[in-house]
Parts: structure tokens; sequence; C-alpha cells
């Protein structure tokens, strides 16, 4: 009984969508629409349905702003840059077989490590090819110049002054 | 041939992986940043030698005929922690290292109302910010980290 009684809420709730959705027709809508005038139930599920919807369409303009992601994606390495890492214990688990292999597992870890050592010191040559990198800028709706100066020195210029009204949120720029 | 412990395998792996990567004391480490807060001006006046450095590298970009150091200081800061130094008109610049790795000094630098930015640089390497009007120059503020390498 019960089982019959969850494929029938099961069928409920996707009619229920459908129907919102405007994609019941003919006789399955008259029918769902039958159900729903005997069903206080499906009668409030339709209106919170109903009022999800408007939520969310007026979420939309929102959601919509292209800046938004660029704002966060210049935030991010230095977020990143304070965030330590932390181990997970419950990770490990179901990783019990790697115990039988753990010498020779233990031998690759320590030959790739020193190969990468050895490789990374070969390739670098002791000098960053950009050694004063920015990361993210906000000159509250100035222009900016930025100057880098091989010797080792960057020069940010704020070009001329704050435009009345620029608003913190508009003003983000990335170099 | 002889069998290595488990022990001395993982003692071998965590001093590989622990000199590739000192994070661990990272949170402990101190970094000096020199601020130096000046002003350039076209007004016939002195270059100051305290901002040798800072003129050679203004100098190849900018024309001007004096250089005044207002204010210099030298900040002794750990990761997050906020250094400030006050420039003319009672704002506050302010330095704070974020992240130190093998590319330098993730700095988050600048004052409220004129810039704000988070720079990476390594170390002994200048960083210059100027452009905002003063007296009748410019307003100049030059951050120099410095700190021993790993």
């Amino acid at each position: 009984m019960s089982s019959t009684r969850a494929e029938s809420l099961g069928r409920d709730q996707r009619d229920l969508n459908a129907y919102h959705d405007g994609e019941l027709s003919g006789l399955r809508r008259r029918l769902f629409e039958r159900r729903l005038s005997r069903s206080p139930r499906l009668q409030a599920e339709l209106e919170a349905l109903k009022r999800v919807s408007e939520c969310v369409q007026q979420l939309g303009p929102q959601l919509a702003r292209v800046d938004v992601w660029d704002e966060i994606a210049l935030r991010l390495p230095a977020i990143d840059a304070q965030r330590q890492p932390r181990a997970d214990p419950q990770a490990w688990r179901g990783l019990d077989w790697l115990a039988d292999y753990s010498r020779p597992i233990a031998a690759i870890a320590v030959a790739t490590a020193l190969a990468l050592a050895l490789f990374l010191g070969i390739m670098d040559d002791g000098a960053p090819a950009n050694p004063g990198m920015i990361r993210w800028l906000d000159t509250g709706g100035r222009s900016v110049m930025v100057l880098e100066d091989p010797a080792g020195a960057t020069i940010v210029w704020l070009l001329d002054a704050p435009e009345d009204g620029a608003s913190e949120g508009e003003s983000r720029e990335a170099v | 041939m002889k069998r290595f412990s488990f022990g001395l395998w993982v003692a071998i792996v965590s001093g590989v992986l622990f000199a590739g990567n000192p994070a661990w004391s990272q949170a402990e480490r101190r970094f000096s940043v020199k601020v130096t807060v000046a002003e350039i001006s076209d007004s016939a006046g002195k270059i100051d030698p305290r901002a040798a450095r800072l003129d050679r590298n203004l100098r190849q970009k900018f024309k001007y005929n004096s250089l005044k150091v207002i204010e210099e200081r030298r900040l002794q800061l750990g990761l997050d922690e906020v250094g400030s130094v006050a420039l003319p008109g009672g704002r506050m610049f302010r330095v704070q290292p974020l992240d130190v790795g093998e590319r330098g000094l993730l700095m988050a630098v600048g004052w409220e109302g004129e810039v704000m930015m988070d720079m990476r640089a390594p170390s002994n390497h200048l960083l210059v910010i100027g452009g905002p009007a003063h007296g009748d120059g410019q307003l100049v503020v030059s951050i120099e980290p410095h700190y021993p390498s790993d």
C-alpha cells in the first residue's frame, strides 16, 4: 500500500511541475485539473511553486550581472592564499588496502619528489620572468597606469581624480 | 637485502615533502616592509637622498624637479598583520602580508578612497603607488619588502 501511495505522490509531483510549466496538454491536463480542484494539498503546492517561481524571476536581473563573477574571481587568489589546507581523515576510510603497498608507494613518492626537485632545480634560472605581479586592483573608478621595470620595480600611477558617485562595486579593474 | 622499516619510509617522505613546502613555519615568519611617503613636484628643490632608489626608478618615467620624503617607516609584520603609515590629509596607508611563496610576498596594500591592491613581490622589489595630487605636486608611496629567502 505504502509503495502505491508513494508512486501516486510522485506522479502528482511530476504532473504538478508539468502543469505549472505549461507542459500538460489535452486529456492529461483536464484530468490533472480535476484532481487539483479536489485536492487542497495540490492547490497549496501549486501556490508554493508559483511563489518560488516569482522569487526566482525577481532575482533574475541580479544573476545576469556580468561583472559578479569577475569581482569574485579577482579576489580568489588572495582568499586562497589565506586559506590553510586541512587534512580530512574521512577521506582515508576504505583505503586500508593501501597499507599493504605502503613501502613501494613510499619509494615511488620519494623517487618522484627527488626527480621533481632536480627538474625544478634545473629549470629554475633564479630570476622570475615577472618579478612583481598585481593580483587585484581597485582604484575607485580612476584610470591607472601600471609600469613594470625589469630591474625590480613596479609603478602604479593613478591618472585622474575619482569620478563623483563612483561606487566601489563599479570600479574594479584587473591588471 | 636489508628491509627498511615503515617508520623510516614515513620519515623520508615527510622530510622531502616538508622541505619542499615549509608552510608550517610561515605563520611565524616576520617580514620587513619599508614604506616611504614622498612628494614629487615641478618646483625647484632637492632630491632627498633617502629616496635615491625611488628617484632612480621614477625619473625614467616622469619629469619632476624635487622629491621630498614626508615619512619613512620600516614595518616588521607577520602574515595577516596590518601595518599602517599616516598619509597627509589624515588618511592611513595600510600594508598586510598575506602569503609568501617562491614568487614572492603577497601583500594587500593601499589606502581607502584612492587605491587598494593585492600584489606579489619578491624580496627587495620596489612597488610605487603615486599620482594623487598633494600640495603643488603629487603624492608617491613606495613599498619595499625585505625578507630572507627560504
